[in-house]
């Protein structure tokens, strides 16, 4: 018999909740074993960042949230609900520079929107926010050709922000960047991330960026991909790359790594 | 810079000129002969005489290119997307387009004139012809060469259906390549031009005009300054059609990075 406080331990839900997610590829008849049995939960306005050595799954456990990959086996929630293809939910922003080049950066930033239905005017209104929010304002009648690696991927985030996606997933989206470029951003997407108070799931190899942005760090294994470890991050924010804590948890994490790798 | 591109053009303008100087030296002093070869004087002395019809015989070539690749486009493109966009479309149409791809154009006059009689329409045929493929490959290739990355984006922004992923994403990607295949068809299809006139036509019912339809009655009277002061038409009208084009690509994609419309 359920009791009343049974409903409300379940009452601390998760926004997203992955189920014993399996991902297996067949290739020439030969079946490899990419994401083994992963089990995440994420909460509301939670920043999570997914750490895995190169090659392990991280992209694909990503677009199986996503919706852009199916999976072999375990089941995906978000509220509470069962999803399976494209959720309009979720927004994403790929590594590679995904902007259509034909569109000027406002025209990218409207995108999503036109696809909503939503009125032109109010388009022009959420886009000029967005744009203001990643301080690309200036720059919004020009073509993605014309602009730099550093605020393409701005755009991205306005771009799959203006459609207010309940949680936002990230795929490396700094890793083609340079190395000043990509602690600028960290520091603006830690700035956004507290003004929109999205969710947000972040996938990095980079073990620095995923102690300077997130709240939670999930490791994941060399293929056949699962959860190693995780690691609760309480650092206060805005975090300082060069304070002992900070550099602490990076050796911690440095030290396992290279034993996972190995 | 702009010293330099002054520099260019005198080097190309010389190369011209002395040509066209050799040409009337050889044709004067060497030949001597109009019919093995005319002079620049006499091809522009048949210019002088001839002026008051060249506009309309330019206007009649134009009309039976513009008939031929209408068809060819409206053909073309919607026939590359639907072998670009569908596997199988592929798979069903790509054995017969590569038969007939081989086959040149100007083989189809016979049945043209058996098809549609010594017409306009049977220059349209031939035009059309000629100006199918480079659409046809050009389409198909811009819809296959769409970056699946660009299609997944649009499909998180929610463009997930089929008809909206073609009109917001790959039509606008293959943009390029369905404005270049229309250069190319162009350009083939001015070629075929003079083939296509050389059977006597209706000629929209007028007698005797075109430029290749005049080409051959010059021909046929051994007029052979005529016969070159139409080729040099055929060539001049092909440049400005071609410039134009791509002076219409390069404002069309502005967007793309090494388009640069002070580089025509």
């Amino acid at each position: 018999m359920a009791k009343p406080y049974q409903y409300s331990t379940n009452m601390i839900m998760y926004q997203l909740e992955l189920k014993n997610i399996s991902k297996t590829y067949k290739r020439n008849s030969k079946k490899l074993l990419v994401l083994d049995n992963i089990n995440l939960n994420v909460k509301k306005s939670e920043f999570v960042c997914i750490l895995g050595p190169s090659g392990c799954g991280k992209t694909t456990l990503l677009r199986i949230i996503m919706g852009l990959e199916q999976f072999s086996s375990g089941s995906i929630n978000l509220d509470g609900k069962n999803i399976e293809e494209v959720e309009s939910r979720l927004g994403m922003v790929f590594q590679e520079f995904s902007l259509f080049p034909w569109r000027t950066i406002f025209e990218n930033v409207t995108f999503g929107l036109e696809m909503k239905g939503v009125k032109k005017q109010e388009q022009t209104k959420i886009a000029e926010k967005y744009l203001e929010l990643v301080d690309l304002s200036d720059f919004k009648d020009h073509y993605p050709s014309e602009l730099s690696g550093g605020m393409k991927q701005r755009v991205a985030v306005a771009r799959a922000l203006a459609v207010n996606p309940e949680l936002l997933l990230m795929d490396e989206p700094f890793g083609a960047l340079d190395a000043q470029t990509r602690n600028t951003l960290q520091t603006e997407l830690i700035k956004l991330w507290g003004k929109t108070e999205k969710t947000v799931i972040f996938i990095t190899h980079n073990i620095e960026e995923a102690i300077f942005l997130a709240q939670r760090i999930i490791i994941l294994s060399k293929i056949p991909s699962r959860v190693e470890r995780i690691i609760e991050n309480k650092l206060p924010y805005p975090r300082d790359k060069l304070s002992g804590d900070f550099n602490e948890i990076k050796l911690d994490i440095t030290r396992y790594f290279y034993k996972l790798t190995k | 810079m702009f010293k330099k591109r002054i520099e260019k053009y005198k080097i190309q303008a010389l190369s011209i000129f002395l040509f066209l100087f050799i040409w009337q030296l050889i044709a004067q002093y060497v030949i001597n002969d109009p019919l093995l070869l005319p002079s620049i004087a006499d091809i522009i002395r048949a210019f002088f005489k001839l002026s008051a019809n060249i506009p309309i015989d330019i206007g009649v070539s134009l009309l039976h290119l513009s008939t031929g690749l209408l068809f060819a486009l409206l053909v073309g493109i919607p026939l590359g997307a639907l072998m670009g966009w569908y596997k199988n479309a592929d798979r069903f149409f790509n054995p017969l387009i590569e038969m007939l791809r081989p086959i040149p154009p100007l083989a189809w006059i016979p049945f043209a004139i058996i098809w549609f009689g010594l017409s306009d329409y049977s220059a349209g045929f031939i035009i059309f012809i000629g100006a199918l493929f480079p659409i046809l490959t050009n389409t198909y290739t811009g819809f296959r060469n769409t970056s699946n990355l660009l299609v997944e984006a649009a499909k998180v922004l929610g463009c997930k259906k089929n008809k909206d992923l073609i009109r917001h994403v790959v039509l606008p990607s293959s943009f390029p390549y369905i404005l270049s295949g229309i250069r190319i068809s162009i350009g083939i299809g001015w070629m075929c031009v003079v083939a296509a006139e050389m059977f006597g036509l209706d000629n929209y019912g007028m007698d005797n005009v075109g430029v290749g339809n005049m080409l051959w009655q010059y021909y046929a009277l051994h007029m052979m300054d005529r016969v070159a002061l139409y080729m040099f038409i055929l060539a001049t009208i092909g440049i400005a059609i071609d410039r134009i084009l791509k002076y219409i690509e390069a404002r069309l994609l502005k967007w793309q990075s090494h388009t640069n419309i002070a580089q025509i």
